[in-house]
This record gives C-alpha cells, structure tokens and sequence, in this order.
C-alpha cells in the first residue's frame, strides 16, 4: 500500500510502528506538510500477514530461524500449572502412550479457566466439558 | 491525485524483495539434496507414515543419507517411528538452521514437534490463526520454515511424509519444484482405491512424476506357517493401473515387525523390494529428464 498526502500529494513516509499481541499501529507523515495519520490494522489482516512471514514496513536483517512457526504456535502451559497428588494419582489410570494427551487436555481446559492447580474435581468438570 | 503506478516502489515493505529472500533461502536449502520424494495419501489410515517411515530407515541402512521431513503438522507421526527416544525434545540451533533430530540409522528427522515442544503431548494450535483464511497462510510458511530453516546438509534422499489427502501436496509441489516425484500409498479396500485413483490425475497435474503405488495391509502373513493370507484384500487393481500408467512399486502384508519403531524393526523383504523399486522409478524419470 501507498499513501498519499491529499493536501499535497506527496507521498507520506513510514515514520513509526507500533506492535501489540495481534494488531500493528503504523504512523505517517506527510514529509512536506507534517500531516501525519495512523492505521491500525485489524487482528485478522494482521494474522494473515504474519502467516506469509513477510513484514510489514519492510526487513532489514534476514528473517530468524522458524519465525512464523515460533511466532504463531500457541504456547503451551506446562510448568505453569501444578497437579496435586489426587490428581496424578487419577491421571495414572489413564495408559502411558494417551497420558501425555490427556494431561495436556486437562491442562488446556485449566488453563482457560485460570485455574493453576489441578485437583480429581477439576478433572472432573473438565470431563464434564468434553 | 497520483495513482498506485504513478508512484514508484511499494509503499516500503519490499514484499516481492522479502518473498524473493524467503524462495532464495529454500533453493540454497534444497541445493544440497539430491532427490526429495513424497510419499502421499487421499486417505487417512492407510500407514503413509509407517511406510515413509521405514523407506526412510531401509534407504539409510544401505548407506543412503537421508533426511525425513513430517509435514503432517497436526499428527505428526515421523517422530515416533523414526527416533521415539527423543519424543518431546526440542531442535537445538545449528551454525545454519535447526538441527535436525538424529533417528533410525541415521535419518535426519524434523516435525513441528521438534519445535512446539509439545512432543507427544497435544496437536497444534495457531495463536490467532483460527479461520482457514488465516491458517492457510501460516500452514504452508510452517512448510516453507521446515524445509528451509533445517540444517539437512547433504542428503541422498529427503523423504517428505505429507498428511491425508493430496491437497498438502500442492503445497510441496510449489515449494520443491525439483521433486523427484511422489509416492502414493493405500489399501487394497474398494473404498481406499476409489479415492486413491481419483487422486492420481490431481498428481498428474501438480506435474510431478508419479513415481507409483504402493499397497499397504495386503493380507497378513501366518504367525505359525509363514502362508501369506488374502484377509482384507477386497480388489486387485493391477489391470486398471495397468491401463493408468501407474506402476505397483509393491504391497506391504500386515506384519508385526511394521509396528514397531523403524530403527528396531530391522530389514523386512517387502520393504526392501519397494525401496528397490523406488529408486529404480527415481533413476528412470532423472534419466528421462536428461
């Protein structure tokens, strides 16, 4: 995209971004008049964008190794919520090769309700939600 | 007021230059492969992963360098077939890439899950990305990012383990345009060929070579007297390929040995005889290109 500035018809120079989690603010200036706007794009032109792994406003240093996967995975939660004895007890029962799902299942499901430990009632409203 | 063309550049961000950078980055990659080879799928649950995975093993027990790439990014299986004592470990960063993780006799692995460190734990999500619209994108950079960004080094073979359906295959198509060729696998169900052999002409034109079909879970073979047993086979295709111009590269039977990690199954004949096949297919279509 261009800008043009309608007073002058000059072309309106990048003069700076600004990033948050899943939209950019990207200023102009108008070199000539001053006049200056702001375009905020919004969450999903953003997300398209940086799924293409191209940058808007251009590159200067070669893109880093995996950036759009490491910038798009959702990380995940592991550390951040603990599991109480009762807990791991229960998830034992499950079978070694499905336990890492399900632990992680669970942990989602905590995750999304703020909870930070895990105990068998909340395994039991997350089997409830599934 | 000017229009778009009366204004030279792009507004700044060089998105040709950047695309440019990205294609030049994966063509030095795949300078330093000799054959990539896909092995494909309309279907789901027709083992296109254990067969990659242990023509990947069998291709490297004979001295081959190879490299398997799992691009399935939602069920990644390559891991587990290929180098299950490193599930859940983390590519580590290399002088110029990630590193890929080493497994069955050798082979180079990568997968998403290399560097999610989600190993085994869950499938995949996109922050952000939840419609198609947005998920296509970061899927096929995911794609671009796994081919270009691994340290492969030299390799013989890169064997490229893609998930159901042909549609990922489009995908690799475009971002390997010196594909040696594809694989397909199925079953010999009715239902598994029907799919099968509609997707032959999508194959054909992506224009890569089809380098054949390979038949998986033909029958099991007696635990007690060795006798191969027709259980499961429901068609015998080998007319109708005939008159497709797809060549059987061979069938697989049910086999214990299939089931178990490449690296500890050891040679199994019918592998053997595919990868045979295989390579004699990638020869003829190099000679036929030259």
């Amino acid at each position: 995209m261009k800008f043009l500035c309608t007073r002058c018809d000059e072309v309106m120079k990048l003069a700076g971004a600004q990033a948050s989690e899943d939209t950019v603010g990207l200023t102009f200036s108008c070199p000539k008049c001053g006049g200056s706007f702001a375009m905020l794009t919004n969450p999903s032109e953003t997300s398209l964008v940086k799924g293409l792994g191209v940058q808007v406003g251009g590159r200067s240093e070669p893109a880093p190794l995996m950036e759009v996967i490491q910038a798009s995975v959702e990380r995940d939660a592991e550390g951040q919520i603990a599991w109480d004895q009762g807990a791991e007890t229960r998830l034992g029962n499950v079978p070694p090769f499905a336990r890492p799902m399900a632990r992680k299942a669970i942990e989602r499901f905590a995750a999304s309700k703020g909870i930070r430990v895990i105990t068998p009632a909340v395994m039991d409203e997350a089997r409830a939600l599934m | 007021m000017r229009m778009y063309h009366d204004v030279a550049g792009d507004g700044g961000s060089d998105i040709i230059g950047q695309v440019g950078k990205m294609m030049e980055r994966l063509a030095g990659r795949l300078s330093t492969i000799k054959s990539v080879i896909a092995v494909a799928s309309p279907k789901g649950g027709v083992g296109k992963s254990t067969v990659a995975a242990h023509l990947a093993a069998s291709l490297a027990r004979r001295g081959a360098r190879v490299g398997a790439l799992d691009t399935d990014l939602y069920g990644s299986s390559l891991p587990r077939l290929l180098a299950p004592e490193f599930a859940g470990a983390n590519a580590v960063r290399g002088d110029d890439g990630l590193i890929p993780i080493a497994g069955a006799h050798g082979v180079r692995v990568m997968s998403l899950d290399y560097l999610t460190g989600y190993g085994a734990r869950a499938s995949v999500a996109w922050a952000g990305a939840t419609s198609s619209i947005t998920r296509g994108p970061v899927e096929t950079s995911a794609l671009r990012e796994l081919l270009a960004d691994t340290q492969w080094g030299e390799l013989d073979y890169l064997i490229v383990d893609t998930p159901p359906s042909v549609g990922r295959l489009g995908d690799v198509t475009a971002l390997i345009p010196s594909l040696a060729g594809v694989a397909l696998v199925t079953t010999p169900t009715q239902l598994s060929y029907q799919v099968t052999l509609k997707s032959i002409e999508r194959v054909r034109a992506l224009g890569v070579p089809l380098l054949g079909l390979i038949e998986n879970m033909r029958g099991f073979m007696c635990a007690q007297c060795g006798a191969p047993n027709p259980v499961n086979v429901e068609a015998d295709m080998g007319e109708t390929l005939s008159l497709m111009g797809v060549p059987p590269l061979g069938a697989l039977p049910y086999d214990q040995r299939l089931l178990k990690p490449a690296g500890e199954a050891g040679p199994i004949e019918a592998v053997e005889r595919i990868a045979d096949n295989l390579l004699a297919r990638i020869g003829e279509h190099a000679s036929a290109r030259a």
